[in-house]
């Protein structure tokens, strides 16, 4: 008796799973091959095959699952070539959401009329912030891996030894990690930025009922976007060119300078958050608004001499690149 | 140790799975006689590493197959293309190198007493 039942069985559960151009023909052949390998049992033995034999057989043949991904162009959602920079991405967000999350609950939970009973829950709602960090992250990355064809076939192609930078003349290269980090952050915040003004929520969080963006932030918004837009395009650059420049170096600086002046304007604002429309009981939260423009100033205050002082010691640097690759170009000649 | 030593063996004999199906296809066969083939030659491979092998070759345009009537059974023969007999020819030439230079290193070597 030929094992037609097991095989079709057999049969039955890998053709789904298969490419579905090539499914009618994969199945012929994989059914003709595991006749072959029956028949030629058979006349071995002398007999036709059992039951357990038939199933023995198939068995061997592998998993439908196992058998069917075999046949499909990609077997992985992330390669070993764009996996370095998934997993760095995704501790640094993993560790970046955590602690936001963990002010933010904190900070709401302290506001709220009953902190002792709030604070519980909100450290338990904490860690529910990973699966969508987990998510996104992955899904950006997989996106990635479909076009790092592409990417890579550019990298290989389109350059020449000519166009790299002369020797003793040049800055380290900017890190690959720190420039994917970029972009991906700097794009999430852009969409995130965007859907601010429609959404306060997303800013606040459940503050939003009682706390709205003060003006400061309509009038900024565009200079602001602009700004973070400027720093993803500089990091694609980076990405596609990671050496660096004197050019690069000063863009850099620029889009930095750029930075600066626009906290300045945030600092001078003076006020950052005010209360909702139709809140019903203004007197309650007008202190909780004062509490929270005060904490903004000083976060400011801090964030602006930060970065002043990051500002300065990247001008001194730079200056004193420029020096050294002047010295190098006179001693040359 | 095993489990190590296993990916090693693994690694090293799909490294050489082209070449093989490559060198056996210069004459035609159909897939389970390819493998019986190769089993002969003692690199025996699975079925479900073979058969998705034979048709990712054909998709590069390094093998051509046709459906044809053997037995009282349609099967699908294949053999090398013009295209797979060039990358066959390189590929021996890296082999042989490698074979080579391996023979060098390993010329003096005996196995380390632990």
């Amino acid at each position: 008796m030929k094992p037609v039942g097991l095989l079709e069985r057999y049969l039955q559960a890998v053709k789904p799973l298969l490419p579905r151009k090539a499914q009618d023909d994969i199945l012929r052949e994989l059914s003709e091959n595991i006749r072959c390998r029956m028949d030629e049992r058979e006349a071995d033995l002398g007999r036709p095959l059992s039951a357990a034999e038939q199933e023995e057989i198939i068995k061997e043949h592998g998993h439908p699952v196992v058998v069917a991904a075999r046949y499909g162009r990609t077997q992985y959602l992330i390669g070993p070539a764009v996996f370095p920079f998934y997993w760095l991405i995704l501790r640094i967000a993993v560790v970046g959401a955590l602690i936001v999350r963990l002010v933010v609950e904190v900070v709401m939970a302290l506001l709220s009329p009953d902190p002792a009973h709030a604070i519980l829950p909100a450290l338990l709602a904490v860690p529910s912030v990973l699966i969508p960090v987990f998510f996104w992250v992955t899904a950006v990355f997989a996106a990635f891996e479909l076009c790092s064809s592409f990417f890579t076939w550019k990298w290989k192609n389109c350059w020449s030894p000519s166009s790299l930078p002369v020797v003793g003349t040049h800055s380290p290269a900017v890190s690959r990690a720190e420039s994917v980090a970029q972009i991906l952050f700097g794009a999430a915040f852009i969409v995130w930025w965007q859907a601010v003004p429609h959404a306060p929520f997303l800013l606040l969080g459940p503050a939003a009922s009682i706390i709205a963006p003060a003006p400061i932030w309509t009038d900024l918004h565009w200079p602001i976007l602009l700004l973070i837009a400027a720093g993803v395009a500089q990091a694609c650059v980076d990405l596609a060119r990671p050496q660096q420049t004197k050019w690069r170096a000063k863009i850099r600086l620029a889009i930095q300078a750029a930075g600066l002046i626009v906290l300045c304007l945030v600092l001078r604002a003076g006020v950052w958050v005010v209360m909702a429309p139709g809140v019903q009981d203004p007197a309650r939260f007008s202190g909780v608004v004062e509490v929270l423009n005060q904490i903004l100033f000083y976060c400011f205050l801090v964030g602006l001499i930060i970065e002043s002082v990051r500002f300065i010691w990247r001008c001194l640097r730079q200056f004193q690149a420029h020096t050294a690759i002047h010295a190098a170009a006179l001693a040359r000649d | 140790m095993d489990d190590l030593f296993e990916n090693f063996r693994l690694e090293l004999r799909r490294g050489c799975l082209v070449l093989a199906v490559l060198a056996q296809l210069r004459t035609e066969h159909y897939g389970y006689t390819l493998r019986k083939a190769l089993a002969n030659q003692g690199l025996a491979i699975d079925e479900g590493t073979l058969y998705p092998l034979l048709r990712r070759l054909e998709s590069q345009g390094l093998l051509v197959s046709e459906w044809r009537e053997e037995e009282k059974r349609n099967k699908r023969f294949y053999r090398v293309s013009p295209d797979g007999a060039a990358v066959l020819d390189r590929l021996l030439q890296e082999w042989r190198s490698l074979n080579a230079s391996l023979g060098g290193l390993l010329k003096h070597y005996e196995p380390m007493e632990v």
